[in-house]
């Protein structure tokens, strides 16, 4: 009683979109392309490479290093937006990414990006690497709050932060003023 | 018709290898051009507006239910004018036009004008009309610039959503007040419609953004199959604030208060006194007003205990007004609705496993029908206040090594027609990679009584013929009931009463509520699939099967012979069964950084069967009126010289129920933006056919009305 797709009439509609596209892909190729809105996870990799330039760490914590790590505490959420870091330096040190899965392998990081699952568990990150010179990076609101020391925070689809202050001081980290001034300030809960 | 078929199969092959060929030289070209945003100061990457969807995307692959988003982006070149036409082309879900100002919108079959196992809020407020559980998309629709995103979940809701939540549930979300900063003017003009609209947004303080705005639409009527002109024509007005506060950092104050009113006409067939047997079209025309107000309150303890608690109050009020006709001189009548509302959820871990949601809600409608004695709707009681009250708690536990979720809920909700409702879900999820994620559901879900379905004295409905009915049954049914031979001999006399479908003399049926009427219920299990190989694709893919029981079905109760017409009378009853049966994919590619394809297909089946055949009639009652097999396909283009070129073709299977055939229809938009903040727009609608019918309304007759290609200029201008 009911008939099937008709196959021909759809099979028309798809070539007909495609052959517009292909009429209209033709001056594409040619001109140099608009660029691409930035997504918020190549926002927030390019901030952190950047923070880093606005912190100092105490000798104490740079002391013996050759390379600056930068390290992600369980699954990155950024995928391939890492690719901004590749060939970089920080403090004269050549940048090397690290991925930990655990606090215990994140032990030497100077910068570490807190995921989701260890966000919600951040005590138990403290209680492995507190106070050993790490600049905590997290995302969500509470993460700085809990002892976290910046914190990403969208608002209107912009990417801002905030920063713990005590968080700081507690992991010998001096914040430079223009970072202060541009962040939202909490302290710890 | 082969060598066609392959024709095009070759062309579409051919046009598929240049474009590969095309985005790989995208690609190389791109990639250099790009700003390396490690260059970037940080003040400068503060301010750059991002691409913020990927956390919404990654919670809503990991989700155990079939979940549909649609973005402002999609919104904005969906070249739709209208809520329920942004909604054709998501999977599962059925929109048919009735005429100009009236949708039929379901998810999962049953459509019907006024679909009642659906879920429709805004903003958190439901906006269907407790009097159909329907709604009213006409009055209901908003400032599309301002909607942020649609979610679209196919499948029963109950364990969280509460009654009605049965087949699905659409939830339209407006943008933050602080997303829309500055002014916007858009005007359109076409051949159906033009609109003016404005908005504008400011800060008050660092803390409060608000935005105020008002939409001006006129709309042009539709035709009829034997080319006259409808009288469907409207207008609306609308209006409204939104205020987002955020005192500290731990608390979101938002609140809106909205305004419409509008004018429309209506269509609709009536007996001729003069003629027996002839039908008449009348018109009515129907002013309404109404408005809302809701306050929300979010409040984070700490980061993961979060209460949300938000009272919302509402009201509709619609008059009609019919021209002289049959039922005496000119007809009027009232329907008012006020709903207040309270809902309150707390959510919190429960030990490192659990992630537990509680909620309390108390919702309490009022409403009065008035109007002359012979108007088309009549309830007893004319006034009633309703309450209900609800409770539902929900827990994720996070099994096996994070990669297993069990997803339990139960909402219990009390209300006064049918007392306790129990609504509970189970949920299994699993997400062994970022790339797949697998899901399973059973639940029940409840759709509560409506007012028409318990208290409706009468609803006449404006006649059809008896064949056109497909009666036969019914009038089997009345030679059944002796009292009733004669009458039914009567009409017989009078013109051929039924029997052969040789029908002349039309019966307006009258439907009545009945107070045994009790709630539908529904047993659903699903089984869901999403996968993304790679960042440019993804799939989904739904699949359910739905068991109901109590269906709402009439009975024939009795039958009164009027000057050239009789009047039947006929009851609610729970006294039907259904099986609904589908499959829902949809796949999303992003062929280059500059085209997006988006297809959809989804395969429907519904049976429902009566439990004692006899006095009941329409048998067949709704499960035909959602289309088999629906499939559509966009594409939109971000061509260069800033336009952008979106092409959206869409079918839908013949309506057997509904004497509908099958639709092949195509939208297309041409926008340019010369400047940043302005932008023209090209946008045309059914494209294939001058016009053509989407829906034959059978519960409250409306003429058949056809719809008409459409074309219309847009200009919006953002400052």
């Amino acid at each position: 009683m009911r008939k099937f797709l008709p196959t021909r009439r759809i099979a028309c509609a798809v070539a007909a979109v495609v052959l517009l596209a292909c009429l209209a892909m033709h001056p594409l190729t040619s001109s140099a392309g608009d660029v691409r809105q930035p997504t918020e996870h190549e926002v927030k990799v390019a901030l952190l490479y950047k923070f880093a330039n606005f912190v100092d760490w105490s000798e104490d914590a740079m002391q013996g290093a050759e390379t600056f790590r930068l390290c992600m505490l369980g699954e990155s959420p950024f995928g391939d937006a890492l690719e901004l870091l590749e060939g970089k330096r920080i403090k004269n040190r050549p940048l090397e990414l690290l991925f930990a899965s655990s606090p215990e392998h994140a032990r030497g990081c100077h910068i570490i990006f807190v995921n989701q699952k260890w966000n919600s568990r951040l005590g138990e990150v403290l209680e492995v690497l507190g106070s050993q010179g790490v600049l905590f990076v997290g995302d969500g609101s509470g993460f700085a709050r809990r002892g976290g020391v910046l914190e990403f925070a969208l608002e209107g689809g912009r990417v801002g932060f905030v920063i713990n202050p005590e968080a700081a001081r507690r992991e010998g980290l001096v914040v430079s003023s223009k970072l202060m001034r541009l962040a939202r300030i909490v302290g710890t809960d | 018709m082969t060598k066609n078929f392959l024709h095009y199969m070759l062309s579409t092959l051919g046009c598929l290898l240049l474009l590969l060929a095309g985005q790989a030289f995208a690609q190389s070209d791109s990639g250099a051009s790009d700003v390396d945003l490690t260059e970037l100061s940080l003040e400068t990457l503060m301010s750059i507006q991002v691409v913020t969807a990927s956390r919404e995307e990654q919670a809503l692959f990991k989700t155990a239910s079939a979940v549909y988003v649609i973005t402002s982006e999609d919104i904005r070149r969906s070249a739709a004018t209208s809520i329920p036409d942004i909604l054709r082309t998501v999977p599962g879900v059925n929109v048919a036009q009735i005429n100009a100002n009236t949708w039929a919108v379901t998810v999962r079959g049953f459509n019907q004008r006024f679909s009642s196992k659906l879920l429709v809020l805004k903003d958190g407020m439901t906006i269907y009309t407790p009097t159909f559980s329907g709604v009213y998309w006409d009055i209901r629709d908003t400032l599309i610039e301002d909607v942020d995103r649609i979610e679209i979940i196919r499948g029963p809701g109950g364990a969280l959503w509460g009654a009605n939540a049965v087949n699905g549930i659409i939830n339209i979300i407006t943008k933050n007040a602080a997303d829309t900063q500055g002014g916007l003017v858009a005007a359109s003009g076409g051949t159906e419609s033009g609109s003016v609209a404005g908005r504008w947004g400011g800060t008050v303080g660092d803390d409060l953004a608000y935005r105020i705005w008002a939409e001006g639409e006129l709309h042009d009527a539709s035709v009829h199959d034997d080319g006259s002109r409808g009288q469907d024509e409207w207008e609306s007005l609308k209006g409204g604030i939104r205020a987002d506060l955020s005192p500290t950092d731990d608390d979101r104050v938002t609140f809106i208060a909205d305004f419409f009113t509008g004018h429309v006409g209506q269509n609709t067939w009536i007996p001729s006194p003069n003629a027996p047997g002839s039908l008449y079209l009348d018109e009515y025309e129907s002013p309404y007003w109404g408005g809302n107000m809701l306050l929300r309150w979010e409040h984070d303890f700490s980061k993961d205990v979060d209460l949300a608690m938000q009272v919302f109050f509402d009201t509709v009020e619609l008059k009609r007004r019919f021209k002289p006709g049959i039922y005496g001189p000119s007809q009027k009548a009232r329907e008012a609705t006020y709903t207040l509302d309270f809902d309150s959820q707390l959510s919190f871990p429960l030990g490192s496993r659990h992630d537990v949601i509680v909620g309390f809600g108390y919702r309490s409608i009022w409403d009065s029908f008035d109007g002359d004695p012979y108007w088309v709707l009549t309830m007893s009681p004319s006034h009633l206040q309703r309450s209900i009250f609800s409770a539902f708690i929900q827990d994720t536990i996070a099994l096996w090594e994070d990669q297993w979720s069990l997803i339990l809920g139960c909402k219990v909700e009390h209300n006064d027609y049918t007392g306790f409702e129990v609504q509970p879900s189970a949920r299994l999820l699993w997400t062994p990679n970022d790339r797949h994620t697998v899901w399973a559901a059973v639940s029940r879900a409840v759709r509560t009584p409506s007012r028409v379905e318990r208290d409706a004295l009468y609803m006449r409905q404006p006649a059809m013929e008896v064949a056109n009915m497909g009666l036969s049954p019914a009038a089997a049914a009345f030679a059944s009931m002796g009292g009733l031979r004669s009458l039914l001999a009567l009409g017989t006399a009078t013109g051929g009463f039924g029997m052969g479908g040789q029908a002349s003399i039309p019966v307006v049926p009258e439907l009545q509520g009945s107070g045994d009427f009790v709630s539908e219920e529904l047993i659903a299990l699903e089984l869901g699939y999403r996968m993304q190989p790679a960042d440019e694709f993804s799939l989904d893919v739904a699949g359910f099967v739905n068991f109901y029981e109590k269906l709402m079905t009439m009975e024939a109760n009795n039958l009164v012979l009027g000057p050239g017409y009789a009047l039947l009378g006929v009851k609610t009853t729970n006294d039907r069964k259904g099986v609904g049966y589908g499959v829902e994919v949809s796949a999303k590619w992003n062929a280059t950084d500059w085209w997006r394809l988006e297809a959809a297909y989804s395969f429907l089946e519904v049976d429902s069967w009566v439990n004692t055949v006899g006095r009941n009639l329409l048998p067949q009652f709704e499960t035909e009126q959602s289309p088999q097999h629906s499939a559509s396909l966009q594409s939109s283009m971000d061509l260069p010289h800033n336009i952008e070129l979106d092409l959206i073709g869409r079918y839908t299977s013949e309506l057997d129920g509904l004497d509908i055939g099958d639709i092949m229809e195509m939208d297309a938009r041409l926008a340019w933006t010369p400047y940043e903040n302005l932008e023209i727009a090209l946008i045309g609608r059914n494209l294939l056919h001058d016009h053509h019918a989407e829906y034959k309304d059978r519960i409250v007759y409306l003429g058949d009305s056809q719809i008409e290609r459409s074309v219309l200029a847009k200009v919006t201008w953002r400052f």
